[in-house]
């Protein structure tokens, strides 16, 4: 008998949007009432971020644990945010993302970027970025 | 990827979800260029060179 749950060992296939050029694929985020232009960031981008945050590399090798600080955690968020919005290594914006966004601002563009980069979802560790300590949900203290 | 005919510079401005795409795509034909060669070594295997020959004249 045919079970109508799906088979995990056949891929999908992938979709025009998975090959498209990250500028025809990117995504417009709507943050309190302004626009933001999101795209998937480039192999060359993700390399300079690596070299810049280790705690990126230690994020996707698994190998995080306990030993990333909040602070680094903070600080390759805002880079990896930057890079989302075309602005890689510009360093007023990553300024911006730390003193402006809120955590769950920042938790809605680094999905649409992750969403955008990645087949998969390995930066999950990263999206909790930016919360309050102790505070799982990711809810963002109030912005000004 | 660049086994698979990619340029290099190309590939360094990929996005990894566009890199697993066509690393899959790639596999795909991979694939069915095996599936055809294997039918083609069974069919020389039986030993008859005329169905051999048609095969080989068939192919574009």
């Amino acid at each position: 008998m045919r079970s109508n749950t799906p088979d995990r060992r056949v891929k999908p296939m992938p979709s025009l949007l998975d090959i498209a050029p990250p500028e025809l694929s990117a995504e417009e985020i709507d943050i309190r009432g302004t626009k933001l232009r999101v795209s998937g960031i480039v192999a060359e981008d993700w390399a300079a971020l690596y070299a810049r945050f280790p705690t990126l590399r230690l994020i996707v090798s698994g190998r995080s644990g306990d030993t990333v600080s909040p602070v680094e955690l903070l600080g390759a968020q805002a880079g990896l945010i930057a890079a989302g919005l075309g602005q890689i290594g510009n360093a007023e914006i990553e300024h911006a993302v730390v003193e402006r966004l809120g955590a769950e601002d920042q938790k809605a563009i680094v999905e649409a970027i992750m969403r955008l980069s990645m087949p998969g979802h390995i930066f999950s560790p990263l999206l909790g970025a930016g919360a309050p300590a102790g505070d799982a949900s990711g809810k963002a203290a109030a912005t000004k | 990827m660049i086994a698979a005919g990619h340029p290099p510079a190309v590939v360094w401005k990929y996005t990894p979800r566009q890199m697993h795409a066509f690393l899959f795509i790639a596999g795909k034909r991979r694939e069915r260029e095996r599936r055809e060669l294997l039918a083609l070594h069974a069919l020389a295997a039986r030993g008859d060179p005329k169905a051999v020959r048609k095969q080989l004249k068939d192919d574009p």
